[in-house]
């Protein structure tokens, strides 16, 4: 559903409105009528993108990291994962340590469909039809995934 | 690949956080904003040789961000899977996402959220902290989706007002 953060965000008070796709239709027909409900739904939206790039723990969703899993994606992944993992922390000057130390591998030279994904935390994995699942990662750490893939690809 | 690690990955990593919290301003759910960024990523790293040096990266990216971000809603909705915002809406609103300040830091919101009770708190963490949806924490309260929406929307509310003196005082 678009306009995502409206749902709760915009609508909260507004008991009546059960419906989520009659909200969205609302909050949509409001934001193209009304410069001064645009204003203020960004202002809502910007507080709830803070909050969201603010939690300091993990998710408890599974993440979906998707991504081919050629040779490329294979090789050599850990070096540059640690080299983007500690650029993308040093961006974060003003943020606490991570509270957990993160170290992962990538491997799977052997048979490219068999990559592993190994981590200091225990976090769970799967591999099926070309996507690696991780499950109870840091957002972070996942976005360093991410990256390493699509610089070795 | 053409461009070089070394120079992009500074530039790159400098605005990934911004470009993220962008995609979340415009209406995407998170694991939404992780697919159109992760795009994003790939255009970025593959038509890097068109950035010119010295020049806005900032402005280059966030360009290439906002097609793709047009693309996946278009996508969405052909496949009815959202409400379309007509253009001029959509157009609008990430304009003055892009020429707003920063969003709120991780520090100005931990500050906040210590004059917050611990109820509060626990019930901002299960939607933010665990991305949970708002039926769901009615579920594992056992409260309402309606009265968690409402909660959350009063404390959102004490939160941009908290966020707004601090702002005032610095």
């Amino acid at each position: 559903m678009t306009l995502y953060p409206a749902i709760d965000a915009w609508f909260g008070g507004h008991p009546d409105d059960a419906d989520r796709a009659t909200q969205a239709q609302v909050l949509a027909d409001l934001l193209a009528a009304d410069p001064a409900a645009r204003v203020a739904y960004l202002a809502q939206a910007r507080l709830h993108a803070g909050m969201h790039l603010a939690a300091p723990t993990l998710r408890a969703a599974p993440r979906m990291l998707r991504f081919p899993l050629g040779t490329g994606v294979a090789v050599a992944a850990a070096a540059a994962l640690a080299l983007t993992t500690a650029a993308w922390w040093s961006t974060e000057a003003s943020a606490p340590a991570p509270t957990r130390s993160i170290t992962v591998a990538i491997s799977g030279a052997a048979d490219p469909g068999a990559v592993a994904i190994q981590s200091s935390r225990d976090v769970a994995t799967s591999v099926d039809d070309g996507a690696v699942r991780v499950a109870g990662i840091d957002p972070r750490a996942a976005t360093a995934i991410r990256w390493t893939a699509l610089i070795q690809r | 690949m053409g461009a070089d690690p070394a120079v992009f990955l500074p530039l790159y990593t400098r605005h990934q956080g911004e470009l993220y919290g962008f995609l979340l301003t415009q209406g995407l759910a998170p694991d939404a904003a992780d697919d159109v960024l992760q795009e994003a990523s790939v255009a970025l790293w593959e038509d890097f040789g068109s950035y010119q040096p010295g020049t806005d990266f900032r402005a280059w990216a966030f360009a290439i961000l906002r097609f793709r971000l047009l693309r996946h809603r278009d996508q969405l909705v052909r496949a009815g899977r959202c409400l379309p915002l007509d253009p001029a809406t959509a157009e609008s609103l990430a304009a003055a996402s892009i020429a707003a300040d920063p969003l709120p830091g991780r520090d100005q919101i931990a500050t906040c959220l210590g004059s917050l009770g611990e109820h509060a708190r626990r019930l901002l963490s299960l939607r933010y902290d665990d991305g949970l949806s708002t039926a769901a924490i009615a579920a594992h309260i056992g409260s309402t989706d309606v009265a968690v929406r409402t909660r959350l929307s009063r404390l959102r509310a004490v939160l941009a007002d908290c966020l707004r003196r601090q702002e005032a005082l610095t």
